[in-house]
């Protein structure tokens, strides 16, 4: 990049006058050396800022370039009026060219829309998927040395790929015993944990934070703005301590640069801050997180042998390979099961590259859609080649006379060049626009599905290429018959110039072959968009186990100051409850811990005695819920009783298992009660209810349900709401926050959403896939439509002596029409199944993507299939009919 | 020399900027461009294009001269010429500063700027 920098400013510099290049030109390139040099001494060497300089640079020599070019023209005309006059003559031919190009293209607008329309299109959408796939796939991550980073998961033997949450004993062990590491930093990302942070204006706001370790800003190499990071005597639980992120500095404090040392107010509780992070730092892993607090890392209490909740980025040393830092993980297991004999046994840490990890879900999708926008860049280049070559045969005739007359051939090739340029300039100039508009598209389309897309800004390179690309394409097609006219004999051209003659003829084999390669690019994205909704379609129709219509969800978190005590949390829940009832319209009310589709949440153990009467230990997720979580959500009891307003903090506890757990752990026989512990407390089983998909692809877990108003003394749990309404529950979300603010004030609704709105952002993705492949498959069909009309209206006109001739001999119309529809019908016929066989070849790619259904689904080749030879069909028909309406003497008058 | 400093007037603010700092010091291109940042930070800043302009124009008026590097100069494989003030450019340079004080001292300038102070 910097010699790419390099040679274009020397390139600008040779383009000064010879004395003043002389004099100065080895001087300013060193001074533009040194002061590159100078940034990235400074530090802010990105390639983003060296580029920033250097397009600087040049702007300021061409603004000098100009100027001392004027001065000295100045300076010789006062000497030699007659100097120059090469130049000016130059200058007024490419000016008197661009002016015939303009009004030479507007005297043919159809023909002037439909290139720039084409190009503006094939550049577009091309600059803005390249600006996601660069920014999210292909830029490295924001942190110094990235490949040295490893994402830390757990897997077990049974689940090679696991990514799941970790144990904090393991990763306590592993970033002080394991060699390898440089350091680890473990964050409590697997629930989003919020706090109510009161603003200047006294109203409280829910912020995310997020619970980190030390080393966590160490590991990314991040270092405070201001103050400092946390401490490891500070992973403790009740260390009252808070970085803030830029945005939340600048947000709530008004940037106050004595912040540090100061209190905040947060849930309640006052927490000093300690630091301030940079604005550049941005969080791959968390996302926007706007202020942290440390995690608890000491031994026990959460950190105990079953609970997984934790998540880690590790740095290697340099050097290591992810392979060796493997092998030592693989190590670190049976250490941990020895120290823990009856935790799980299977398990081990997993490390996987971060970058991998981070775009691992998002490249498939994006590559698809940069493969899909390069076949639209290649239909449109296909389409403005032959729109050139339809012209430049029309202009044949004109070309040869004007070269009979004595015109220049340079001259004459330099007009089209000049049409062609025009073109591919306006038809940039208008990609641009829609490039940036697709990016801003593309973003608000997918802000949760697509990883790192915070980072995605405007990007020209890729806008450069698809302009050279469609301009070396117009140039290409509109300047080679032009030279190739001059070339022929001038007689030979006008007595064959309107009908039959070779050329002409070559020309057309050209088109027809260049249009049926478009029908056949077009087949390949449609055939693609089709297999796509079709997997959209088979997604949707996935069987939950739960009924999430007319349902909204919302979170509300007690901050552990004013809610202490289990006892003072049942109760607002309960309070609350009966407000939200009371609200018209309302069916039901319930609380989950978690809700279903959103993955795996608090594994636990679960011991049970089997029926041989061996104790037998597995896992199972727990799931704490109240009120009419159930019966909203439509799950239905198999065996046994719900939750009862009898079971209390004081009574004995009970639970409820998902069918899936009760044939795991007890086969065919009744599960009702019988006892199991989890957690350290026995439970007794008095209901089995029905598997609900835990993820969003319908997979089901083992899960136990707990009741909130018997488990609340375990932790404060973080409870979502599900409000089941007669209607549309959208309007609810007011009259809850209403309800809430009755029963306190200083409590917030987090996250207020439908279930459906829930359940869509897991197929966000697909749809975002969905949408794009369905806008390129439109234009692709449309240019091809556009295309077949083209060459067939082009082959109609010149036909119009041999059609006439035929009419007057008795031809009737039908017949006519048939020849020209029957030129279509084999363009159309070659173009599909070269299009089919092409998709059949691809089909391998999409299969990443493909839900429920085949990549070669007959039944979308099919319609593709039709779809394409009806359009095409339909493009022939009005110029066949066109063909036919003319009357027989005026064409062959006119001929 | 001669030639009448004041015939200059008024001076262009990038050449004022230029004229100033080679007066008291002998820079070479690069040096030219940080010292104007620094003595004028709330200037944009120089480009290399115009600064060359600038050298080019000063060198044919006579206002600065070029003269022979400081021996502590980096020895690479750059060109670094170092330029100087010559007597005419720093009577130029004077002669503008004292206009631009005279202009700026005047009762009228003043009570203007007091007026704007006040909008604030």
């Amino acid at each position: 990049m910097t010699d790419a920098s390099t040679h274009i400013v020397s390139a600008v510099i040779r383009r000064f006058p010879s004395p003043f290049r002389e004099r100065f030109g080895p001087e300013m390139l060193s001074a533009y050396l040194d002061q590159r040099d100078a940034l990235a001494a400074e530090g802010i060497g990105s390639s983003l800022a060296l580029w920033r300089h250097t397009i600087r640079t040049v702007a300021g020599l061409l603004r000098a370039l100009v100027a001392v070019r004027f001065d000295q023209r100045r300076r010789l005309e006062s000497i030699d009026p007659n100097h120059d006059h090469h130049e000016r003559a130059l200058m007024r031919h490419l000016a008197s060219d661009a002016r015939h190009a303009v009004r030479a293209l507007r005297g043919n607008p159809a023909f002037t829309i439909v290139c720039i329309t084409t190009l503006a299109l094939g550049i577009g959408a091309n600059t803005a998927v390249f600006n996601v796939l660069d920014r999210v796939i292909l830029a490295p991550l924001p942190y110094d040395q990235p490949e040295q980073l490893v994402r830390i998961y757990t897997a077990s033997r049974q689940t090679p790929d696991g990514r799941e949450v970790s144990r904090g004993i393991d990763l306590i062990e592993a970033r002080d015993g394991i060699k390898v590491f440089s350091s680890v930093a473990i964050a409590y990302l697997y629930r989003e944990m919020g706090v109510d942070l009161l603003g200047r204006d006294g109203v409280p706001h829910r912020v995310r934070v997020l619970p980190i370790s030390a080393d966590y800003f160490q590991t990314l190499r991040a270092t405070p703005l201001l103050g400092r990071t946390f401490t490891r005597d500070e992973e403790r639980p009740g260390a009252r301590v808070v970085i803030l992120s830029h945005e939340l500095w600048t947000d709530f404090t008004g940037g106050d640069p004595s912040i540090v040392g100061r209190t905040i107010d947060m849930s309640g509780e006052r927490y000093e801050v300690v630091g301030v992070m940079r604005p550049t730092f941005t969080d791959v892993v968390a996302g926007e997180v706007a202020a942290w607090t440390p995690e608890n890392l000491q031994p026990g209490g959460p950190n105990n042998q079953w609970n997984h909740y934790l998540s880690a980025v590790a740095r290697l040393h340099p050097g290591v390979s992810i392979a060796r830092a493997q092998a030592e993980l693989n190590a670190l297991a049976p250490r941990m099961r020895e120290r823990f004999p009856d935790g799980p046994r299977e398990e081990y840490l997993r490390a996987v590259s971060l970058h991998d990890d981070v775009v691992g879900e998002t490249r498939t999708p994006v590559y698809v859609l940069m493969g899909a926008a390069g076949l639209v860049l290649l239909i449109a280049c296909v389409n403005v080649a032959n729109l050139f070559l339809a012209r430049s045969v029309s202009q044949t005739r004109d070309i040869v006379i004007r070269a009979a007359l004595g015109a220049h051939r340079s001259r004459l090739v330099g007009l089209r060049l000049t049409e062609s340029l025009v073109v591919a300039l306006a038809g940039g100039v208008l990609g641009s626009v829609v490039a940036y508009v697709g990016v801003r598209i593309l973003l608000a389309m997918s802000p949760e599905s697509l990883a790192r897309a915070e980072e995605v800004r405007f990007d020209w390179r890729l806008f450069v290429f698809a302009l050279l690309v469609t301009t070396v394409t117009g140039l290409v097609f509109g300047a080679a018959p032009a030279v190739r006219a001059t070339r022929s004999d001038p007689s030979d051209a006008l007595r064959e110039g309107s009908r039959g003659n070779t050329t002409g003829r070559a020309a057309r084999h050209a088109r027809r072959l260049l249009v049926a390669s478009q029908v056949s690019l077009a087949v390949v994205l449609l055939v693609g968009t089709g297999i796509l909704i079709r997997s959209f379609v088979a997604r949707q129709r996935i069987s939950l186990g739960f009924d999430p219509v007319n349902v909204l969800t919302f979170e509300v978190h007690l901050p552990v100051a004013r809610y202490g005590t289990p006892e003072a949390r049942v109760h607002v829940h309960e309070l609350y409850q009966q407000r939200l009832r009371s609200i018209p319209g309302v069916t039901g009310v319930g609380l989950t811990s978690w809700l279903p589709t959103n993955g795996n949440y608090h594994i636990w153990g679960y011991e049970y005695v089997d029926d041989a009467g061996g104790r037998q230990s597995i896992a199972a997720q727990v799931r704490v819920i109240d009120g009419d979580y159930l019966e909203s959500l439509a799950i239905p009891v198999i065996a046994g009783r719900r939750f009862a307003a009898t079971d209390r903090l004081e009574t004995s506890d009970v639970a409820l298992i998902s069918r899936s757990l009760a044939k795991r752990a007890y086969g065919d026989h009744d599960p009702i009660g019988r006892h199991f512990r989890t957690d350290d407390r026995d439970f007794q089983i008095v209901g089995v209810v029905g598997d609900v998909a835990n993820e969003p692809t319908g997979v089901t877990a083992d899960i136990v349900y707990l009741s909130h108003a018997q488990f609340a003394d375990n932790r404060n749990w973080p409870l979502t709401y599900v409000v089941k309404a007669i209607g549309s529950p959208g309007e609810l979300a007011s009259a809850a926050r209403r309800e809430l603010a009755q029963v306190d004030r200083a409590l917030v609704i987090y996250r207020p959403r439908t279930l459906q709105a829930v359940l869509a952002r897991h197929l966000g993705r697909e749809r975002f896939t969905l949408v794009l492949m369905g806008v390129f498959g439109a234009i692709a069909l449309s240019l091809a439509a556009v295309g077949v009309y083209g060459v067939l209206s082009y082959a109609v006109s010149q036909r119009r002596h041999e059609i006439g001739v035929r009419l007057a001999l008795g031809a009737l119309p039908g017949q006519v029409r048939r020849i020209i529809l029957r030129e279509g019908a084999v363009i159309g016929a070659i173009g599909t199944v070269t299009g089919v066989a092409g998709a059949l070849a691809l089909s391998r790619v999409l299969q990443a993507l493909v839900f429920g259904t085949s990549t070669r689904d007959p039944f979308v080749f099919a319609a593709v299939a039709l779809v394409l030879l009806g359009v095409v069909l339909a493009a022939s028909y009005l110029p066949a009919r066109r063909a036919t309406r003319s009357d027989p003497l005026d064409a062959l008058r006119n001929s | 020399m001669g030639r009448n400093p004041t015939k200059f007037l008024p001076l262009a603010p990038l050449d004022f900027q230029v004229l100033t700092i080679l007066g008291t010091r002998d820079l070479h291109g690069y040096g030219i461009v940080q010292a104007a940042q620094e003595a004028f930070p709330e200037q944009p800043p120089l480009d290399i294009g115009s600064l060359y302009r600038i050298i080019s124009r000063m060198l044919d008026e006579r206002l600065i001269r070029e003269v022979a590097a400081p021996r502590d100069s980096p020895n690479d494989r750059r060109t670094r010429r170092y330029y100087s003030a010559t007597e005419l450019g720093r009577g130029v340079v004077r002669a503008e500063a004292t206009r631009l004080r005279a202009l700026l001292a005047s009762p009228a300038t003043l009570s203007l700027l007091s007026l704007l102070e006040a909008d604030r």
